[in-house]
């Protein structure tokens, strides 16, 4: 009863549609976690200022639905600035800022997880602030915080398909645009599901793998 | 010292000039009724919006991505005689008057009468063509008018904020209304047998008719609907407007319009003699 002919005459629609998504992707998520870093240290520090800045940051794209942001993005700039941007960039920067505040959080808690103690011992055996955070502290932090930043990133690849909104050829996208002139949405969202568990499987399996790996430790 | 004090004293003799000739401008350029269609002519593009789902008004093409259909036509005649060249640009319905406002485009065609868009949005004055309400209903329905279709046994698939959803709510508030996201669940909802008919503007009926193979259907009274032309609200769009409905009327004077989407229809495979017989565009 399905038609999967239909998706194989429209392959290369959805395979494009499939590199964009992983662009945005890998793009977005490599650029939220160089400013969710820089969030995290801006909360960890001893300065007011940075730490509430880092706060209102992280609250402002953790509680605005992504949605909204991304029409924001795309919308307001040209509207209340005149400066235009394109919906690529858009997307770039609404995708990236969303999930640097998710990552920032998973930085800051895994830096505050590891006990005070070892900080003030290593302070105690004349290592500067630095080389305590990058000696002691961050090998062990960092373990902890692999599962939860891959577990993020997986979200991440699923939140690209709202890009869809400001028509940017996702794998979303390609599949309404698909259906719109096939008619068959059924088989082409399948697929579009399909496609996703396949990538995100074996990445959720790896880790897993890493999460292990850090218990056996 | 002195100097500095003699500068800060000039200083809102200055701005106070400026602002009555940034003021001197702006009445300028409010004046100047050419200001959008010179805006047009300086960039060299006419941006117009075009949309998936939207077949055979507009149709990307699956293998080159190059959009055609009727309204991509009318665009390449407007910019022809603007002598620019159309930029598409991608968008939906529901993003139009953001679209509008962002200046992401210029104009935009097929638009029905809705007040609340045209708070936002210019709206031409004489229609393009004239589209009129339709069902297209599962085999063997026979409702033949609104009132008989406003009945709590009649399930009736409409489009998300579309002018149907308006529609089948006002003529039609016993019925039970399905609203869906777009038209191929549409399509889905009647083929699932979860509805008797789906409301659709009568062009679009035909093109959805032979996946149904139910009966296209105009309910009495007959809902007639103008599309026309949008573009966007502001200081000297008037030669603009003025320019596009003179162009509308030769259009349709000429008989242009009609041809235009009798061809593409056919272009497009869609059987024009399923129309209605009390129809004609």
């Amino acid at each position: 009863m399905f038609d999967w002919q239909i998706l194989v005459a429209n392959q290369h629609l959805l395979w494009y549609g499939l590199l964009t998504t992983i662009k945005y992707t890998i793009v977005t998520s490599l650029a939220g976690l160089a400013i969710g870093l820089l969030v995290a240290v801006g909360q960890l520090s001893r300065f007011f200022a940075l730490r509430a800045a880092g706060r209102i940051f992280v609250e402002f794209f953790r509680n605005i639905p992504l949605l909204v942001w991304l029409l924001w993005s795309y919308y307001a700039l040209p509207i209340f600035a005149g400066i235009n941007i394109s919906r690529e960039m858009a997307g770039v920067v609404a995708l990236s800022l969303y999930v640097a505040s998710y990552y920032a959080e998973i930085f800051r808690a895994g830096i505050q997880s590891i006990d005070r103690g070892q900080f003030d011992a290593a302070r105690a055996m004349g290592m500067s602030d630095g080389q305590a955070m990058r000696r002691i502290i961050l090998p062990q932090a960092v373990r902890r915080m692999v599962p939860p930043l891959s577990g993020q990133t997986i979200i991440q690849m699923k939140n690209t398909t709202l890009l869809s909104v400001i028509t940017i050829p996702d794998l979303l996208y390609q599949a309404s645009y698909i259906s719109s002139f096939t008619y068959k949405p059924m088989e082409v969202y399948t697929a579009v599901g399909l496609v996703f568990l396949v990538i995100l499987i074996p990445l959720t399996w790896i880790a897993r793998r890493l999460e292990h790996r850090q218990e056996g430790r | 010292m002195s100097r500095l004090m003699h500068t800060l004293k000039a200083l809102p003799a200055f701005v106070a000039a400026l602002a009555a000739a940034l003021a001197l401008t702006v009445a300028a350029a409010s004046a100047d009724p050419n200001a959008t269609l010179d805006r047009i002519r300086g960039a060299g593009v006419l941006k117009v919006p075009v949309m998936i789902g939207e077949e055979p008004g507009y149709v990307k093409d699956p293998a080159t991505g190059e959009w055609s259909g009727f309204y991509v036509e009318w665009a390449n005649e407007i910019a022809e005689i603007l002598g620019v060249k159309v930029e598409p640009v991608e968008t939906t319905w529901g993003n139009l008057a953001a679209d509008f406002q962002a200046n992401k485009v210029d104009i935009a065609f097929g638009l029905n009468p809705n007040p609340k868009r045209g708070l936002v949005v210019d709206y031409l004055s004489v229609p393009l063509f004239t589209d009129a309400w339709a069902i297209v209903a599962r085999p063997g329905f026979d409702k033949k008018t609104w009132a008989e279709l406003n009945d709590p046994s009649v399930r009736l698939v409409v489009q998300k904020g579309g002018t149907m959803q308006v529609v089948a709510e006002a003529l039609t508030p016993k019925a039970q209304i399905i609203v869906v996201e777009d038209r191929p669940l549409g399509i889905l909802e009647l083929k699932a047998n979860r509805a008797d008919a789906m409301v659709l503007a009568i062009f679009d009926a035909v093109n959805v008719q032979p996946l149904i193979g139910g009966e296209i259907i105009l309910p009495k009274p007959i809902l007639y609907n103008p599309a026309t032309i949008g573009v966007k609200r502001e200081d000297g769009n008037e030669g603009y407007e003025n320019w596009l409905t003179n162009w509308v009327n030769q259009q349709r004077a000429l008989g242009l319009a009609q041809g235009k989407l009798a061809k593409h229809f056919e272009k497009f495979g869609i059987d024009l003699s399923l129309l209605p017989k009390d129809f004609s565009f």
